[in-house]
């Protein structure tokens, strides 16, 4: 998509760090003062010198994907992101496509996710079995 | 089993076709799954699914029969043909009759030798002693088989010793057999089915031979919802796959690809438009791959395979 050529720099930069997994709440405030006052430039210079850090760590050290939240979890795990977050998948969501060359972990990955609803059974199984239990308590 | 909200939880039934031995190991997480190396286990692949007509099942079997034979649209017609008269034949004894039987049936007819009915007999004949006279002799030579408890079993199918035809037929009737099953019998059960090597099973060829009729694996992925199959297919050279597969799937997943064809096809495929995104999946790290879901977290993004010993 062509890029819009008035976009503000700050939304910019705050998309950049939400694409790289970077936006927090002190991210928003600094972004925030500096849009609330569109007509200060030297207040956009300083903001802007103040993120130069960040800004250069994101070009030298990300890669150019986006870096996943929570919503890409779900309870069959079969993959970890850069950020420590894992990936998963609900039963529910069906058909999976993977491609690779040999050796390059197919096989393994196949082996997790069958791995994982196996054990996903065995919870299941564990969660009722003690529900029974408790039925018999009462 | 219930769920909090009272609801009925379906059990995971995982079915694994392979062409190695190492999903083997699967047995140090669960100790109930079945290694099928087509030795012991029968299948009768011309019994009908329980709740349904012969009849309807011969149309389903001739389909397989000639999508994984590479036979033509009149040798289907003849096929059909043969097994009604035979399921006839076989209703007053009260089993099913074999892919033996079908054989000293259709070898049984008289037909002139230079008429259109002789060719198809004979390219019938041809792929039915190839089967029966084949590594699956002690597999089909029954009336009944085990198939009907397979369907609440975890298993590991290692087709490694089958022919390429053989494979895409035994891979075929077990998955038709299962959709159909689950359309006519309702159970709690989901089925995870992982197809190693996929190629042979979702080759786009097939979709390119309407007369051939559509691949079962087809079914299987537009209509997932009333049958609860999750299907898991592996590639090394995903551009020969079937359309279907492309457009039903919930993840894509690219690890590394030697063939630039391949990358640029999956790349288009997981809707990754940005050069600097397109120039990575060139290189990715050992066990890194670029996942696209669809229907949430829509954007592409890396994940590693963790390392575990299994």
């Amino acid at each position: 998509m062509k890029q819009r050529e008035n976009e503000n720099p700050v939304i910019e930069y705050l998309k950049l760090l939400k694409k790289h997994g970077r936006l927090d709440s002190k991210a928003m405030i600094q972004a925030i003062d500096v849009l609330s006052e569109p007509e200060n430039p030297e207040l956009l210079k300083e903001y802007f010198e103040e993120q130069s850090v960040e800004l250069a760590d994101i070009a030298l050290n990300s890669k150019p994907f986006c870096v996943p939240d929570e919503t890409a979890d779900g309870p069959i795990r079969f993959a970890i992101a850069d950020n420590k977050q894992f990936i998963g998948f609900y039963p529910s969501e069906c058909h999976f496509l993977i491609a690779g060359q040999t050796g390059t972990g197919k096989s393994t990955l196949l082996k997790i996710i069958f791995a994982q609803a196996l054990l996903l059974n065995e919870k299941q199984k564990r969660q009722d079995n003690g529900k029974d239990n408790l039925l018999a308590l009462r | 089993m219930k769920n909090r909200k009272g609801r009925t939880m379906e059990k995971i039934i995982c079915w694994l076709f392979v062409k190695a031995q190492d999903m083997r190991s699967l047995l140090k997480v669960s100790r109930d799954i079945l290694v099928v190396t087509f030795n012991e286990i029968k299948l009768n692949p011309l019994e009908p699914v329980p709740g349904m007509k012969a009849n309807e099942w011969a149309s389903i079997f001739a389909d397989l029969w000639i999508q994984a034979f590479r036979l033509y649209e009149g040798s289907k017609g003849f096929l059909i043909e043969c097994l009604n008269t035979l399921y006839l034949k076989h209703k007053d004894l009260g089993f099913y009759p074999s892919l033996f039987d079908l054989y000293y049936y259709v070898r049984a007819l008289n037909f002139p030798a230079i008429s259109r009915n002789a060719r198809y007999q004979e390219s019938v004949l041809n792929r039915l002693g190839g089967m029966i006279y084949g590594s699956l002799s002690s597999v089909i030579d029954c009336s009944r088989g085990h198939i009907n408890n397979l369907i609440s079993t975890h298993a590991v199918f290692e087709i490694l010793y089958l022919t390429s035809e053989q494979q895409v037929f035994i891979v075929n009737y077990l998955l038709s057999y299962l959709f159909y099953y689950k359309m006519i019998h309702e159970n709690n059960l989901r089925h995870f089915i992982g197809i190693d090597d996929a190629n042979l099973i979702f080759d786009r060829s097939f979709e390119l031979r309407p007369d051939l009729g559509l691949p079962i694996i087809h079914h299987l992925l537009t209509t997932v919802r009333k049958n609860k199959i999750n299907i898991f297919a592996c590639t090394q050279t995903p551009h020969q796959l079937g359309a279907s597969i492309h457009s039903n799937s919930f993840a894509k997943i690219m690890f590394s690809l030697s063939n630039g064809k391949d990358i640029e096809f999956m790349s288009q495929n997981m809707g990754i438009k940005d050069e600097e995104q397109k120039n990575y999946c060139y290189k990715p790290e050992p066990r890194e791959m670029t996942i696209k879901f669809s229907l949430r977290f829509q954007e592409p993004f890396l994940a590693t395979v963790p390392e575990v010993n299994l």
